[in-house]
């Protein structure tokens, strides 16, 4: 018994000085000491702002894909009427309807990205309103806080353009929901319209931070969701309300085009006005050397031109078409911030060293640079949209859409001389080879290359421009503005709205009423025109509703199996499968056409 | 039973054990027997005798103050006839009046001699030779030394020994016989390693795997890696391969238990929890390990056994004389199975057909691969970066068990280089073991531990290897200096940056660890004691990279791109970063253990406070751009003089308490029972939910030991045993519980706006959705099965049975995004996973030159996901499954969910085409639903991820000084199980270049109508896998071993004298297409090969 004691003495001593609860969970709690949490994140208005900061940072993302992402390129429009795949690519084809089902991750990569902008744009709200937050002054936080609804709203529009109804959500998610449920597209426009009013008077007209949100961009957008709102209401038979739709889309556009503050740019202006001629050097077999220079290119300049030079894309800048843009800055490019940049002379760029390499050889000036092809331009959005009485238009011009190409290659019959498109593109081969190469060169447009590459001293190599982009820019609102007009059954004054772009870009042929066919050809050829590489043209196609998209995709993909594939019509893209999969408590239904697939 | 008899050579003195070793032992009216038992439990001493010569059931009373062991036998067998010998820690008791002593005799005309020895070559003293059926028998000198005279020459010898395993030996007219013994891994004494303290199996009712790896065959294997020596060897345990210089296999014990967690076992290091690196511990210095598999043997360490445990032992001194030891082993490597990349002419005829391309097209060739083409030069890409691996490996260690104190102390450098070229790994460990008796009561012990691992150095890189184009330019000019652009679309040469000072890189490893312990046997209470584990760990890495200017030369043709007025320019892009991290960690361990015989009971009662932490510290910074300061001549170290420069940094810290009492008890030798329970708290989990319970049970009963037994000769040892108990999984990291935010610099989200040029603005965005639900994730199991021996300990069987549940299943879920999230890491669900596992081990022949004896292990693991969100949308009545992450609800996990491919879509299948849009030559899938056309509801089960069995055989062959160790092993899938994704092994496009080399597929056209190779136009179409089994056989692990014994060894004091040769990865059989179908590499994958090694080495010791 005295051992039992003992021990027990020692037993409880020794329990004694192990336990103690409190100091036990005070050595378990976690206190991260390198980053923030939600819960410690915000304390100064600054902080709603970096929110906002990484939208904007979001969007460029999305606009300019300097990641590259496949599903980015295939949102811009690739398997559109306007872009297709190189040969070289063909693996990334996103017009092969034998691989498109809604499994497909483009899509699922789609509608995530526009769900993250709408978390984060509820972050900052939510964060805006914290009571632990001072703002300067009033006006600080209505513009905090209209940015935040505009990006919300902004990707509502998008999901309804692409996607049709979706769940509206508008707090922050603290914890999981799996019973999203969806809403019409009319009402998903609805959502978009209603917040885009709402903050219209909180933005200011302009601004002196080139790249941040203004009014114009809100009324641009409400122009644009008015006419998307219409369509949808009268593919529901609801044409009363639709014409409604329309008549708010053009007074909106009517704010934006004649509200004194924006115009086209009707004659040279910019960082490089002065200049009379641009000269294209051109080195022996496309190798850059100073004693290989061996001729030059000379291209005349013109004001449409100047709307693409560095320096000159803001309104700040003296811009005055220019309404929102995404803003790109060497500086930042070379300290950190490797995302700002234009990759587009890489991504977008022709690949005249593979196809046509015994003529044009290199990666220089002369062929636009360093050019990958991730997507192309096809036949008809390069040649047939400027056929016959078309041609002569600014747009078209040598120095805005580059058709010549002397050769540099010492052994090319065609050295020092224009080499001939026939030739390049191989037309007296058989019918394979000549879809291969005209898929791997086309024409190089001044958005996407420039005459002088930035950082080519650095080690840059011609791959990227280093000057800001359009998310919106003027003539899209007017384009806009004729749709909605065409709709409302005034081609009349649809003709004149697209003449507006066509007078500007000095155009022999001005279009006429009866030009403005049902099937939109007229618009969608003119945005073709005016916004190569700036539309999101998928937006545009399945917004449009009725089989435009998909006839336009049988007519103008490059492809053999795009016609051979798309045996069924569809005029929304598929909400995704693991959309569907992982909102488990509601059952989301697949959008017509896609069922089955 | 027979007598024995003793024939003692010669006299000899106390061992230092057994002087330093005092007895207290106060027993009333117990048997000798009992009295005996004790002593074993107390102290190191094992007791051999007869029972039927030595009367051991006599009652007896004892009380010992401090006695070395002479005195007390002396007291103990006071007024009896037993009288004792003392050899070592071995006491062999006999009988004074029987015939023994033969000295005399047996020097003037030895008939029979010879020297026993353990496998390490030294000499084993104290082993008892026994003529088998008779009386006469002999035991070795302090040489090992024996002789033996009038044997009949048909007889047979027995050898035994404690902790060895017995042999029989047939005479057959030979006059030596010399033996090896080899270690009793089953044997009924042995010590296992069981969490706060140790267990002679016999009395363990849990289920625990053993390896001795010390003088076993599979030390001699060149293994970086302690646990590489396990594979095979030990059922129910899977580890994975290695496959880079220095690198850390994967393992898994009974299965997966949870479906994102981690499914690591936790690490035990003599003793202690360990949280380093096991590459830190050197192989060499291993002497066993024990793997607790069931619940109530891990249960112990309550939140973290949920995955099993494995247990190691370092090595420790074992004689008085001081041993030292040499080892040196030296291989090389070789790339088992190299894939073969197509030759040039049937790479330009198939990136023709890739692209539609007229056949013969060379256009798209760049001017220097058209000079090699029509020159004819051609180079094998994957020749040029490859290299016979060499490995080398040095240890010299020092052992000794000195009165009171007990060392071992071990120095060690590898060298590896692998097969890549530029796989580079060398490792320097040092490890200092020191346990002494202060007084009887108190003990303390250090063990000091050091290693430096470098892994620096850039691996040429072999996925570019394998797609480079055939005809590309190795070299710049003449000068052997390497074009950087080859020239397979922008693809870097694979050598670029691995030798030519382009880039530099360090990656060094150092930890230190340092162990202590204290330890009081609480002198006025018999059988208990106090012990303290401290344990500290400090493991530092540094890492550095720099690019220099001329890392970054433009793509292009001719030599101006390399000249330094060019190059010069490329100072704005060179680039470096040095990182140190820094994770230092404590364990602190209060053991309170109680260990004592009541008649025929035994208890054994420990109690635990835990507790131990963790703290992780990451500095990184960066610098970039040069061009301001015009020369990167500092190379890393230069970093503060970029014109950028940042800093990032990163934290963890994680803790855990844990509160533990366990009770063995047992009766007669027969009945065992173990009872454990423990509460755990954790600093992952959320606030609510840190603490947990977890308890545990075990049962065993020895039925040999039952007098009912006794008629059943063939059977020496039979166990049966049950267990049940719970365990925890913790496997998420630190603050995932938290919703976190990613902003300023180190957020990643960065933009600018006009008015300010230049000026970064910094984004804020939540990067995690929290869960503060998160909790413990438990597995609770019933493990069954017997351990038994059998034909005189010739055959030993081990059957282990298992079914675990594992609850609150911690995972990655995909959520709905519309949350801003696409997964969210949740506890829900629960997998049950059941298995069996089997070892046979056999002694197949066994005579005084020759021995064959094998061992076979089988294990089988099933798994099934019983239950997730509790959700039936569907409405069916049964759950739903989670498609989106291929969970399917009894189903095991590893689930392949997909279309069911059926062959290639030919050109006359035109239902087909028409319903689904398909092009010949594609894919064609199963329509299963009905439904006209492939729709989302075709997808099916295809099979799992997941192996169905292992099966593993080893060989051990002795004759005379060789000794030959094969082990095979195998991993097998069969019905629809170990499959994976392989479309490399089937396409031919669809690798993102459109030029890309690759191996040569009978792809399909309308002339070659396959049904197993798509298209070469076909890339994919998001449904098609190329489902292939990786089932293989492989022979494993060959050791061929000699151990010289002439005289002249002898001489020069050397006590043993070993060369062998040993080989790794010998021979693989299988049906993968592409790289090894252990680590599942795929073609183009440039995933490292798992090399084949040979080496040949020699053991020393003096």
């Amino acid at each position: 018994m005295k051992k039992i004691k003992y021990f027990s003495i020692i037993l409880l001593l020794l329990l004694i000085s192990f336990t103690g609860c409190e100091k036990d969970n005070i050595f378990l709690a976690e206190d991260p000491v390198t980053f923030y949490t939600i819960d410690n994140a915000f304390s100064t208005s600054a902080q709603v702002d970096q929110v906002l900061v990484g939208i904007y940072s979001h969007i460029r993302d999305l606009w300019a894909n300097p990641t590259e992402a496949r599903w980015i390129f295939d949102w811009k429009g690739k398997g559109t009427d306007m872009y297709d795949v190189p040969v070289i690519r063909r693996g990334n084809t996103f017009s092969d309807y034998s691989n498109i089902n809604p499994d497909h991750d483009t899509f699922y990569q789609v509608y995530s990205t526009w769900y993250y902008v709408i978390s984060r744009a509820n972050l900052a709200i939510y964060a805006a309103e914290l009571p632990e937050i001072s703002w300067g002054s009033d006006e600080e936080k209505a513009y905090a806080l209209a940015q935040a609804r505009f990006f919300r709203a902004f990707a509502y529009r998008n999901l309804g353009e692409l996607f049709g109804g979706v769940p509206i959500v508008t707090e922050i998610s603290t914890s999981p929901r799996y019973d999203f449920e969806p809403v019409s597209r009319v009402a998903t426009y609805q959502f978009a319209i209603d917040e885009m009013k709402a903050i219209e008077n909180d933005m200011p007209e302009t601004t002196i931070a080139g790249g941040r949100l203004v009014r114009g961009a809100v009324q641009h957008n409400l122009a644009e969701l008015y006419l998307a709102l219409g369509i949808q209401l009268e593919e529901e038979g609801n044409s009363g309300e639709a014409q409604t739709a329309y008549n708010n889309s053009v007074s909106y556009a009517n704010t934006v085009i004649d509200g004194g503050l924006y115009s086209l740019m009707d004659s040279r202006f910019g960082t490089r006005a002065n200049e009379q001629t641009v000269l294209i050097d051109i080195y022996k077999n496309g190798v850059f050397n100073e004693t290989e220079k061996v001729d030059t290119l000379q291209l005349t300049p013109n004001y449409y031109w100047d709307l693409f030079q560095e320096g000159n894309v803001n309104y700040q800048d003296g811009n005055n078409e220019s309404i929102w843009t995404l803003q790109v800055d060497y500086e930042a490019y070379r300290a950190e911030d490797g995302k700002s940049k234009l990759n587009y002379a890489r991504t977008y760029g022709p690949v005249f060293r593979d196809i046509a390499g015994a003529h044009t050889n290199g990666t220089l000036e002369d062929v636009g640079g360093r050019g990958i092809s991730q997507i192309n331009i096809t036949m008809y959005a390069r040649d047939e949209i400027y056929e016959g009485k078309y041609a002569e238009d600014l747009r078209n011009s040598e120095i805005v859409f580059r058709r010549r190409f002397k050769g540099n290659v010492e052994t090319s019959p065609y050295y020092r001389q224009i080499v001939p498109w026939n030739v390049m593109y191989g037309m007296d081969k058989d019918a394979v080879t000549i879809l291969n190469n005209t898929s791997e060169i086309y024409p190089i447009s001044c958005k996407i290359a420039a005459d002088k590459f930035t950082g080519v001293e650095d080690g840059e190599n011609r791959s990227n421009l280093f000057r800001d982009d359009y998310i919106i820019r003027l003539p899209e609102t007017i384009l806009l503005r004729a749709e909605a007009k065409q709709r409302l059954g005034d081609h009349a004054g649809a003709a004149a709205d697209v003449n507006l772009l066509r007078e500007r870009a000095q155009c022999s042929y001005l279009v006429t009423a009866a030009d403005m066919d049902d099937n939109f050809n007229t618009i969608l050829d003119e945005r073709a025109r005016e916004l190569v590489y700036e539309e999101c043209r998928w937006n545009t196609l399945l917004r449009m509703g009725g089989n435009i998209a998909v006839e336009r995709i049988r007519n103008y993909a490059h492809w053999p199996e795009t016609e051979a594939t798309l045996n069924f019509n569809y005029n929304l893209w598929p909400i995704p499968q693991t959309i569907i999969d992982t909102n488990t408590d509601v059952m989301i239904e697949q959008n017509p056409g896609w069922q089955g697939k | 039973m027979y007598a024995l008899i003793l024939a003692v050579v010669q006299g000899y003195a106390l061992s230092g054990y057994a002087q330093a070793t005092k007895l207290n032992l106060n027993m009333e009216n117990s048997t000798v027997r009992e009295v005996l038992l004790e002593i074993e439990n107390m102290s190191e001493f094992r007791f051999l005798y007869n029972s039927k010569m030595v009367d051991v059931d006599r009652t007896v009373s004892v009380e010992f103050k401090n006695l070395t062991i002479d005195k007390a036998l002396d007291r103990l067998f006071k007024d009896t006839d037993a009288a004792y010998r003392i050899i070592d820690r071995q006491v062999v008791l006999f009988s004074k009046h029987e015939p023994v002593y033969e000295t005399v005799n047996l020097q003037q005309q030895p008939a029979l001699s010879g020297r026993v020895s353990d496998a390490a070559g030294q000499p084993l003293p104290g082993v008892t030779v026994v003529v088998k059926g008779t009386t006469q028998g002999t035991v070795t000198n302090a040489d090992g030394n024996y002789s033996l005279s009038s044997i009949p020459e048909n007889a047979t010898l027995v050898f035994s020994f404690v902790g060895m395993r017995t042999q029989e030996i047939d005479i057959a007219g030979q006059q030596t016989i010399n033996i090896v013994m080899q270690e009793e891994t089953l044997g009924l004494d042995e010590v296992i390693v069981i969490g706060y303290g140790t267990a002679r199996r016999k009395d363990f009712t849990g289920s625990v795997s053993s390896l001795n790896i010390e003088n076993s065959s599979v030390a001699l294997l060149p293994n970086t890696n302690a646990l590489e020596s396990l594979k095979g060897n030990i059922s129910g345990l899977n580890i994975g391969p290695t496959n880079s210089a220095g690198g850390e296999p994967s393992m898994l014990i009974r299965g997966q238990n949870s479906i994102s967690g981690t499914n690591d076992p936790l690490i035990v290091l003599d003793g202690v929890i360990f949280l380093g690196s096991l590459n830190d511990i050197n192989p060499n210095d291993i002497a066993n390990v024990d793997i607790l598999k069931d619940a109530v043997s891990s249960a112990v360490y309550g939140s973290r056994s949920a995955n099993g445990v494995i247990a190691i032992t370092t090595k420790r001194g074992h004689s008085e004389k001081p041993v030292i030891t040499f080892n040196i082993s030296s291989g090389i490597q070789t790339w088992q199975d190299k894939p073969t990349m197509m030759k040039g002419e049937k790479w330009i005829e198939v990136v023709n057909a890739r692209n539609q391309y007229p056949e013969g097209t060379t256009s798209w060739l760049k001017t220097g691969e058209l000079e090699n083409l029509a020159e004819g030069r051609e180079r094998v890409w994957l020749d040029e970066v490859t290299q016979v691996g060499v490995v080398q490996d040095y240890q010299l260690a020092v052992s000794g068990a000195a009165k009171g104190v007990n060392y071992y102390l071990s120095a060690n450098y590898d060298n590896h280089k692998g097969v890549v070229i530029g796989d580079e790994f060398d490792r320097l460990s040092v490890l200092g073991k020191i346990n002494t008796d202060i007084t009887s009561w108190l003990k303390l012990g250090v063990d000091a531990a050091y290693s430096r691992r470098d892994y620096s150095g850039f691996a040429a890189n072999i996925g570019t290897a394998q797609v480079m184009s055939p005809y590309g330019v190795m070299y710049r000019d003449d000068e052997k200096n390497l074009e950087k652009y080859p020239y397979t679309q922008s693809g870097n040469n694979p050598l670029w940056g691995v030798d030519d000072n382009t880039r530099d890189n360090q990656d060094i490893l150092q930890s230190l660890r340092l162990n202590s312990n204290l330890e009081v046997t609480v002198p006025w209470i018999k059988g208990l004691s106090y012990r303290i584990n401290f344990l500290t760990n400090l493991d530092q890495r540094r890492q550095g990279e720099f690019y220099y200017e001329d890392y970054y030369i433009a793509e292009g043709e001719g030599l101006h791109r390399y000249q330094p007025s060019v190059v010069v320019n490329y100072l704005t892009n060179a680039n470096g970063y040095l990182q140190n991290d820094r994770t230092f960690s404590y364990v602190f361990d209060n053991i309170l253990a109680y260990k004592n015989t009541f008649g025929d009971h035994s208890v054994d009662v420990t109690l635990v406070a835990t507790r131990d932490y963790q703290k992780y510290q990451m500095v990184n910074t960066t610098g970039s751009d040069y061009s301001a300061n015009g020369s990167t001549t500092l190379g890393m170290w230069g970093l503060h003089k970029a014109t950028v420069q940042k800093v990032n940094l990163d934290a963890y810290e994680r803790a855990n308490i844990g509160y533990l009492g366990r009770l063995s008890y047992s009766y007669l030798d027969r009945y065992f029972l173990t009872g454990s329970f423990r509460r755990d708290g954790a600093s992952v989990f959320g606030a609510d939910n840190k603490w947990a319970n977890f308890a545990a049970a075990g049962a065993a009963w020895r039925i040999t030991n039952e007098s009912f037994m006794d008629g059943v000769a063939s059977l020496n040892d039979l166990k049966l045993k049950v267990s049940w108990g719970q365990n925890g999984n913790q496997g998420i990291d630190p603050y995932s519980t938290l919703s976190q935010v990613a902003n300023g610099a180190s957020g990643g989200y960065r933009y600018q706006f006009s008015d300010n040029p230049g000026y970064i603005y910094y984004g804020l965005v939540q990067s995690t959705l929290g869960n503060y639900d998160l909790g413990w994730e438990s597995t609770e199991s019933w493990n069954t099965g017997f351990e038994s021996a059998w034909l005189n300990n010739r055959l030993f069987v081990d059957l282990d049975l298992y079914f675990s549940k594992t609850t609150d299943q911690i995972f990655t879920r995909n959520i709905p995004v519309m949350t801003g999230f696409k997964t969210i890491t949740t506890s829900m669900g629960q997998v049950n996973n059941r298995g069996i596992e089997l070892t046979l081990r056999s002694i197949n022949i066994q005579n005084s030159n020759f021995k064959w004896s094998s061992q076979v292990t089988f294990w089988k693991n099933q798994n099934k996901l019983v239950q997730l969100y509790g959700e039936d949308i569907d409405g069916d009545g049964v759950e739903d499954d989670d498609i989106a992450n291929s969970l399917f609800i009894g189903k095991s996990l590893g689930a392949i969910f997909g279309y069911k491919q059926i062959g290639i879509v030919q050109e006359d299948d035109t239902e087909y085409i028409d319903l689904t849009g398909a092009t010949p030559g594609a894919p064609k899938y199963e329509d299963i639903d009905g439904e006209p056309g492939i729709t989302a509801d075709d997808r099916t089960i295809l099979g799992y991820e997941k192996e169905n069995f292992r099966l593993n055989m080893s060989n051990t062959f002795s004759y005379k000084n060789f000794e030959l160790y094969v082990l095979m092993s195998g991993v097998f899938g069969g019905n629809d199980y170990f499959l994976q994704p392989n479309s490399q092994a089937y396409l031919t496009s669809g690798t993102g270049l459109f030029n890309a080399n690759m191996t040569y597929k009978p792809y399909w056209t309308p002339e070659n109508p396959s049904n197993v190779y798509p298209s070469a136009t076909f890339s994919g179409d998001g449904r098609f896998l190329g489902l292939q089994s990786r089932g293989f056989l492989r022979v494993q692990d060959i050791t061929l071993s000699y151990n010289f014994n002439p005289q002249w060894l002898k001489e020069s004091k050397i006590n043993s004298f070993r060369l062998f040769l040993a080989a790794k990865n010998v021979a693989t059989l299988t049906n993968w297409d592409g790289g090894d179908p252990e680590t599942g590499a795929t073609y183009l994958s440039g995933t490292f090969p798992v090399m084949s090694t040979y080496s040949l080495g020699l053991n020393i010791s003096f």
